[in-house]
């Protein structure tokens, strides 16, 4: 009780690639609320090169709004506070800007160990530069000349049960010992994580003489059993010693900050941990985050959590990653009107090169939302690597999503976020979505880890913006067949009876903060996530694009026509006020 | 973003000091120093260029095994070969020995599992000056500072590479493109200022005539990859895609036309300050002039640059800075300023959207 009354006021920093963010958060009628924002570029690359000049004027910003001073002459952080209106209590730190490890993936089979390794890999801010594996038929020369040309920071290596063979293994391994990096014992050495056949270690480590190698659990102790948390916490760990202080200025937030600087997408997770836990929800969730250099998917699917981080995509710096998995016809085919491919490629280059800069003009904040749309879809596999292991497939019944990011939860209507996200992760059944305008979401994972019951309070409180309720009908039908009843009893006792047709998408109204009752009745057996057929009746509450009834179909077909497509976008759009 | 307190600068100044770093990308020999005068061709620094690592795998080339291989290797880590040398020899009693003799000159690195690993021994690289100037800094094994007075543009985009001629502006308006057509003998040795685009005929026919660079507004995106592999330096003003010169920037190209003219085209790097620049250095005064200021700070009469459609590339003056959010046609509302473009028309842009011209 003690440790609360002295940590009231909580200052809470991401910084990103292009946004710092600084909220403060206050104890307001014995609960902790938030108070106020501040944003402001942020300054880890030239001309400044120094990410606390971003973080000062952020924080100069909450000063403004709310009269309180949190910066000393001396240009410290006061903490703890002193009385109402000078300083804070707690600070706490989250980053994305610092530069991504350049990871070479070793092992043998493509969909045993280096399936495995590459989960690993995309558990943190990792870029991975090559794959090594049995399959790879390149020569030793070749192999050497392409890895002195890419500079890796880290060889991610794995192969084998524990016990079995290691024959294989031993010789890719032997191929990257002739690197001369990695016994060079600089600083910029690449390090190794060996996380494959446990009898292996010390011939890997004779191998590997000299260089930094860290041993972790084997990923495949057997051939169907998978254990990723041993190397996923080797390679946090890594990356939190050496590319997180290549941030310049992230060394004096790490020494300020309780807990010290966390990567954001780590914390990203924590939230969505902890959003499981502090709900109650047994349900499954899911949390994306598209930013600038990194794209984020968070889950936790049947009580399993999962992180999967793309640091070669984003929408800013890293946009152009996408045109190396998706064609420009991808990004376009979201488009309500006709732009010329080389265009959206001239944009997309720009944008990487301007990654602060906002739309100005309906087209090119439609383009942003076809290229979120894009940048989410292609880290699904990622994100869901089981469902997509055999050719995709329907998602899992979600009960929440939410979103963050400025390109989405800046969008002038709400339902243009939502429509955004609906083609992109096409959820079925009853799913809550909600986007965290505030930009709170990997904050409050760091807020939990040093202050819980902030966290809790504050997720209480309405952290996220809710958009509302989606209902989303999984069958086959031909288009304007009725495959859905759906009656919604207000609390005022009013009611609506709808009758969804199978290509639809419509929003009904249930504003922020009303309740209603709604009763689901599929037929042709249609599945709202109860098996199929199967109706039921739940609680929903409303949002501020409504109740969201989309029987477009899973998966999403847009038409073939460019023009009929293009009319279909705009009426979606319309359909969802955007 | 609710912040206008770091928005980036970009330099177009008709007389500046100048002050271009040539660093060597491998440590070297710096072969000048300070207080001497240089000239765009003359050779500041040299080192050696690493080369692609060599593997000889000793063991399959033999059809030996590794431990076989690792007895067969005669030269250790560190020891320096010639090519043709022996460097591995395998006996096989009565029937004689196989020989494996070096690819290349070079040094024995590593010695692992039965394969060897030679650096080649390193090509000469020479560093030019690049630009006319005063050397004020030289720092042995890496390179040199040059000073001069003159004009300094910087570029949003270029190619990565360097050159030196004498500028001449292929256009008479800045919007307008030149044709692969237009480019002629006279063209030969110099700095191009070639109009608000380019194209991939055009590109050619300045490379067959042996342009020294290429000026443009914009260039497409699709030809990025292309140019990037070109010897020929090409910068954009503005940026990706068809765009006029600044009316700034074409006014000062014009007045210079006929002067001798540096493209460092470097290629925006995330982490590196370095961004592409036009010099063009002018005969010193008596006194030298001010160096580039440091960063503006917002106020009426600042002179910017927009970043985004519809407006790209246009610049103009700023007239009022908001201090409470404005919409914007696409609804969404942010804070930023009122400013007056080259034909009068005053347009809203955010913060985030513009950058400062430091004239």
């Amino acid at each position: 009780m003690v440790e609360t009354e002295t940590r009231e006021s909580v200052l809470v920093a991401d910084c990103g690639s292009v946004t710092t963010r600084v909220l403060l958060l206050d104890v307001v009628s014995g609960q902790y609320r938030f108070v106020a924002r501040g944003e402001a570029a942020t300054t880890g690359e030239p001309p400044w090169s120094n990410v606390t000049v971003g973080l000062l004027h952020a924080i100069s910003e909450i000063e403004r709004i709310t009269g309180r001073q949190i910066v000393g002459e001396n240009g410290q952080l006061i903490v703890p506070s002193k009385g109402q209106a000078t300083g804070v209590d707690l600070f706490v730190a989250t980053t994305s800007a610092a530069p991504a490890l350049k990871t070479v993936l070793v092992g043998l089979t493509d969909d045993i160990s280096l399936a495995s390794i590459r989960k690993v890999a995309l558990s943190a801010y990792t870029t991975v530069v090559d794959t090594i594996g049995l399959a790879d038929t390149r020569t030793d020369e070749e192999r050497i000349r392409q890895l002195t040309g890419l500079g890796p920071d880290l060889f991610l290596i794995a192969g084998g049960t524990d016990g079995g063979a290691g024959e294989r293994l031993l010789q890719l391994v032997e191929t990257i010992a002739l690197l001369p990096s990695l016994a060079e014992q600089r600083p910029d050495s690449p390090r190794i994580i060996y996380a494959g056949n446990g009898k292996l270690r010390p011939a890997i480590a004779e191998i590997l003489q000299g260089a930094a190698l860290r041993a972790a659990g084997n990923v495949r102790p057997q051939v169907d059993v998978e254990y990723l948390d041993s190397a996923q916490a080797e390679l946090a760990a890594l990356y939190e010693e050496t590319k997180l202080f290549e941030l310049p200025g992230a060394e004096d937030i790490h020494n300020l900050a309780d807990g010290g600087l966390t990567p954001t997408a780590k914390a990203f997770g924590w939230t969505i941990q902890y959003l499981g836990d502090v709900l109650g929800s047994s349900g499954n969730i899911v949390g994306v985050d598209v930013g600038s250099s990194s794209v984020t998917i968070g889950s936790i699917i049947n009580g399993r959590f999962h992180l999967a981080v793309r640091s070669d995509l984003g929408i800013g710096h890293h946009l152009p990653g996408l045109l190396e998995e998706r064609p420009l016809e991808r990004i376009v085919r979201w488009l309500p009107q006709e732009i010329a491919g080389d265009k959206v490629y001239d944009f997309i280059i720009n944008k990487s090169l301007t990654p602060a800069t906002v739309p100005m003009t309906t087209q090119e904040l439609y383009l942003e939302l076809a290229l979120a749309r894009e940048l989410i879809r292609t880290t699904l596999p990622a994100a869901f690597p089981e469902r997509f292991k055999n050719g995709g497939g329907l998602p899992p019944s979600l009960e929440m999503i939410f979103a963050s990011g400025a390109v989405l939860t800046n969008t002038p209507r709400p339902g243009q976020a939502a429509l955004a996200l609906l083609d992109a992760l096409q959820p079925v059944g009853l799913c809550n979505l909600a986007l965290d305008s505030h930009g709170m979401a990997p904050s409050l994972g760091a807020v939990a880890a040093v202050l819980p019951e902030a966290a809790v309070q504050i997720i209480e409180s309405g952290a996220f913006r809710e958009l509302g309720n989606v209902v989303a009908p999984v069958g086959r039908a031909q288009v304007g067949e009725i495959v859905l009843l759906l009656k919604m009893i207000y609390e005022n006792g009013g009611e609506l009876e709808v009758e969804v047709e199978y290509g639809s998408l419509e929003v009904l109204p249930l504003p922020p903060g009303q309740r209603a009752e709604l009763q689901l009745r599929p037929l042709k057996r249609f599945d709202i996530g109860a098996g199929p057929g199967r109706g039921y009746r739940r609680k929903v509450y409303g949002g501020v694009v409504g109740l969201i009834v989309d029987a477009r179909g899973r998966p999403l077909i847009l038409p073939t026509d460019d023009g009929e497509r293009r009319a279909t976008i705009q009426q979606w759009l319309w359909d969802m006020g955007g | 973003m609710n912040s206008p307190q770091s928005l980036l600068q970009t330099h177009i100044l008709p007389l500046t000091t100048i002050r271009c770093e040539r660093l060597l990308p491998w440590p070297g020999e710096v072969l000048v120093g300070t207080s001497q005068k240089v000239d765009p061709s003359d050779v500041v620094a040299r080192a050696g260029q690493p080369r692609a690592l060599q593997v000889v795998d000793v063991a399959r080339k033999l059809h030996i095994s590794r431990e076989q291989a690792e007895n067969s290797i005669l030269k250790e880590p560190g020891a320096a070969i010639h090519q043709g040398e022996i460097i591995a020899e395998y006996k096989q009693g009565f029937w004689g020995s196989r020989k494996i003799t070096s690819p290349v000159e070079g040094m024995v690195v590593a010695v692992k599992a039965g394969r060897m690993l030679i650096e080649p021994t390193p090509t000469l690289f020479e560093l030019r000056a690049a630009v006319s100037g005063m050397v004020t800094a030289a720092t042995p094994g890496f390179g040199i500072a040059i000073e001069t007075p003159g004009a300094l543009i910087q570029g949003a985009w270029g190619s990565g590479r360097e050159g030196y001629g004498v500028l001449k502006i292929g256009v008479r308006e800045r919007d307008a493109t030149m044709t692969a057509e237009q480019i002629d003998v006279s063209h030969h040795g110099t700095i191009l200022v070639c109009g608000a685009g380019l194209d991939t005929p055009l590109l050619e026919k300045a490379q067959e005539l042996q342009v020294r660079g290429l000026v443009v507004g914009g260039v497409p995106a699709r030809l990025l990859k292309h140019l990037s592999r070109q010897n020929i330096p090409v910068i954009a003003t503005e940026g990706i895609g068809r765009a006029p010169i600044s009316a700034t920037i074409f006014t000062l190209l014009e007045a210079n036309e006929g002067r001798e003219t540096t493209l460092l085209a470097t290629t925006p790097q995330r982490w590196e300050s370095r961004r592409p620049q036009i010099i063009i250095p002018l005969p010193a005064s008596t006194a030298p002039p001010p160096p580039p200021g440091p960063a503006k700070t917002l106020a009426p009469g600042q002179r910017v640059r927009i970043r985004r459609a519809p407006y790209w590339g246009k610049s103009g003056t700023l007239k009022t800075a908001h201090e409470r959010p404005r919409r914007l046609d696409n609804d969404l509302r942010l804070l930023g300023a009122d400013v007056v473009l080259e034909d009068g028309t005053v347009v809203f842009v955010p913060y985030v959207n513009l950058e400062f011209i430091n004239t």
